[in-house]
């Protein structure tokens, strides 16, 4: 006896089957395989006509590709401002004439904004894993195949798979494993699905934690010290709904105040808990503000106005190359991590000149010299032997592989990328080697299913 | 009624002026000539009145029925469907209280700032135009009180760290040196204290000025008529300096309170993030993105802009004092 609904799913598992391996056929051929897939059951012969004709345009597009000229103009790309530095446009256009680079520096929100509405004005979008959710269905960026990224099989596990060790916790949220493979430019695969088609060429990623004044705290590395009482009135989140409440939902769950299921996508009852928690704090008086640029974050530090809060890692360095007593802790819970990259506008595949040269700076990204670069900031290469070859190249390259890669103590005075020294010798960096700062992830930077709601109630908070 | 009197009365008076001034050069007054004169073709004062007109219907008119229109469409992820109308962006304001309390604290914030302008910019005003002669002095200290314009706007407002900080100047005095407190005053920064005092020290140049110039211009010989009738000089300026200069005070209080009304970034600033205007909660339903929403909060706070502005001008018949 079967029932005629279980048959129709059988045929439609059927039939999609049949679709999977003729995609697979097609993606075959156009490696240079001769598509060995034979229809079995009626619709082959359609599927087989399908292939054929897919294969011919893939031999055509193989062999324009060839002949394609070399692309002569700017590539415009909006992204952020950590990414899209002078040395990095100095680099790529010394490394690749004729072309240069049009850097459009945007906040995270309104480069999503501005991939969303206005995708037609740039040709790359440099960006985070965790945004993709918002801006992958509406097609405006293109999937890219696996095979196109030059590095692709020396991806550091961490963002291919989650994990540096077996041993390692990946954490929750938006991990860029989670949203580096997609189906279609409109659909991301999801977690354990490794599609060969990529959402983005990843370039760097990092663990962040909080920084704190270290003279009058002494060591700390627990979350729970933002609501510890003696921080009461000098705590700082970064004024993000997304990152600052993930902060302090870290601080409150090791505070032992409240626990989540997910923080990387919390439900709106969690929403409502935490927020009713901040927003009790908030009237008595334990946040001094609510920063929304880098420089409000030193600013907040520097002038003793806080002496916990939210930061990023380059505002710590900024700091402790001033001999300010400030630390960025290795917080016991794990760390909030972000990832991000580069991804093509859809538009770009209409020029296949520019097309090409596009996809030629997704991939110098992991190249020493542009890991190079990012890394003496801190940051790490997806392709982390990228890192270490760029920082191996500096004069004193040791010192700073040892310093930034393997948690030694720094033997001489390194400096940042524009040229100032940032660390000083015998200075170990917090948190230690990369397999120690990326082998305890507590959640990534996300995008919550909730994310209005989420904002709603931000707002509640900060004008409570 | 009374406005409409008061025009007549000046245009007999003008009329009667002319004829004197005609009888009196033998009817060559070229002054009067050019205003009474022959009518310009209308095609002359549309070419005159073209520029600005096209300026402001590109510039102000388009986009304010812009904004009154995204805020009336539908949301979507991409940003919104201009071809489904809907009030969800004003609903979703009001969802919470939100975004009311943060109008009237807006609102209170702007007339605040308003009055402290008037408090603190009239007697600068009334320095500069009536107590210094020399009109070269007069220019110089003017410029003078331009000079905070002429630091960049993120310079002058990070400048009040050092000085209301919890490690700032009054709290050091306050603490160290003369020791009436043991522990430094938090609301001195990023609170409403501190927006307030930002604000007027950034906005009372709009009230100076217009007050400045009014009272520039005033007919000297009201003045010295009111002496000579035995005025005293607080009689005088009541009866006299203050009507006279009324309608600088009110230009002055539409500058400042739209201005306040409107502000975000020192509030943002000043505030540490932890106070919100209208403003601040524009932009941030405009960073999400929802554009929808973020049209809606500027709509409204257009509008009460405009009544604001009507009510001024209602109470205070500008019409009729100049």
């Amino acid at each position: 006896m079967s029932n005629p609904d279980s048959d129709d799913m059988r045929r439609m598992n059927r039939r999609q089957f049949v679709r999977n391996a003729g995609l697979g056929a097609v993606g075959l051929t156009a490696m240079g395989a001769l598509a060995a897939c034979g229809g079995s059951d009626d619709s082959g012969s359609g599927t087989s006509a399908a292939e054929t004709a897919a294969a011919e345009e893939a031999a055509t597009t193989a062999a324009a590709a060839e002949e394609v000229a070399p692309y002569q103009g700017a590539l415009r790309v909006v992204g952020l401002g950590v990414d899209l530095i002078d040395p990095i446009k100095a680099a790529f256009e010394a490394a690749t004439p004729g072309v240069t680079l049009e850097f459009t520096v945007k906040s995270t929100p309104e480069i999503t904004q501005l991939a969303l509405t206005q995708p037609d004005s740039f040709d790359i979008m440099s960006g985070y894993y965790h945004q993709l959710d918002q801006i992958w269905p509406s097609g405006n960026l293109q999937a890219i195949p696996s095979a196109s990224m030059t590095r692709f099989a020396e991806i550091s596990p961490l963002i291919a798979d989650g994990k540096l060790s077996e041993s390692n916790n990946p954490g929750q949220g938006d991990a860029p494993f989670r949203k580096l493979f997609a189906t279609s430019n409109t659909e991301l695969a999801g977690e354990g699905n490794k599609t060969d088609m990529i959402t983005m060429v990843p370039a760097n990623h990092n663990s962040d934690s909080f920084g704190y004044n270290e003279k009058e705290l002494g060591e700390q590395t627990s979350w729970g010290i933002m609501f510890a009482p003696e921080v009461k009135g000098k705590v700082a989140l970064v004024d993000d709904p997304e990152v600052g409440l993930m902060d302090a939902a870290m601080a409150a769950e090791a505070a032992g105040v409240m626990t989540f299921v997910d923080k990387g996508n919390m439900t709106k009852e969690e929403i409502d808990e935490i927020m009713s928690f901040l927003i009790s704090k908030k009237k008595e008086g334990w946040f001094r503000g609510f920063w929304a640029t880098f420089d409000e974050s030193v600013n907040f530090m520097s002038s003793g106005e806080v002496l916990v809060e939210s930061m990023w890692s380059p505002a710590v360095s900024l700091l402790q190359a001033q001999d300010f007593p400030v630390r960025y802790a290795a917080p016991d819970e794990g760390y909030r991590g972000w990832g991000g990259g580069n991804s093509i506008f859809s538009h770009v595949a209409d020029d296949p000149s520019k097309q090409a040269a596009a996809l030629a700076y997704l991939n110098w990204w992991n190249t020493p010299e542009p890991a190079g670069i990012m890394a003496a900031q801190g940051y790490y290469n997806a392709v982390i032997t990228a890192s270490y070859e760029g920082l191996g190249a500096f004069p004193d390259g040791e010192a700073y592989q040892g310093y930034y890669l393997d948690g030694a103590a720094a033997t001489t005075t390194l400096n940042d990328p524009f040229g100032q020294p940032t660390i000083t010798e015998g200075e170990v960096r917090d948190g230690g080697s990369y397999e120690e700062r990326c082998g305890n992830f507590a959640v990534w930077n996300s995008r919550m299913d909730e994310a209005d709601y989420l904002t709603q109630k931000w707002q509640e908070f900060k004008s409570a | 009624m009374s406005n409409e009197d008061a025009k007549h009365t000046a245009l007999e008076e003008a009329k009667r002026a002319v004829e004197e001034a005609e009888a009196l050069t033998g009817g060559s007054a070229v002054a009067v000539h050019a205003t009474t004169g022959p009518r310009r073709s209308p095609l002359v004062t549309l070419a005159w009145v073209a520029p600005g007109t096209i300026w402001l219907l590109l510039f102000l008119i388009a986009p304010l029925v812009m904004i009154v229109l995204v805020s009336l469409w539908q949301k979507t992820p991409v940003g919104f469907d201009p071809f489904v109308f809907t009030t969800e962006g004003y609903t979703k304001l009001f969802q919470t209280p939100v975004y009311l309390d943060t109008l009237k604290d807006t609102i209170i914030r702007a007339l605040l700032v308003t009055a402290l302008c008037i408090l603190i910019g009239y007697p600068i005003a009334y320095f500069l135009a009536r107590g210094v002669s020399s009109i070269r002095y007069q220019i110089a200290l003017f410029v003078f009180v331009l000079a905070p314009f002429w630091v960049a706007y993120v310079v002058r407002i990070v400048a009040w760290l050092p000085v209301l900080g919890r490690q700032g100047v009054i709290n050091y005095f306050l603490v160290e040196v003369i020791g009436v407190r043991a522990e430094p005053i938090d609301a001195l920064l990023y609170s409403n204290f501190a927006i307030i005092l930002a604000l007027v020290q950034l906005y009372v140049l709009f009230m100076v000025t217009p007050i400045f110039f009014q009272l520039a211009t005033l007919d000297n010989a009201a003045i010295e008529a009111a002496r000579d009738l035995g005025a005293t000089p607080a009689k005088v300026f009541r009866e006299v300096v203050l009507p006279l200069s009324l309608p600088g005070v009110l230009i002055g209080c539409i500058f400042v309170f739209v201005l306040v009304m409107g502000e975000f970034a020192t509030v943002r600033l000043i505030g540490g993030g932890t106070i919100q205007s209208v403003g601040t909660l524009v932009y941030d339903y405009y960073k999400l993105p929802d554009l929808p929403t973020a049209a809606a909060g500027a709509t409204i706070l257009v509008a009460v802009m405009t009544i604001g502005v009507a009510v001024l001008l209602r109470f205070s018949k500008i019409r009729e004092v100049v």
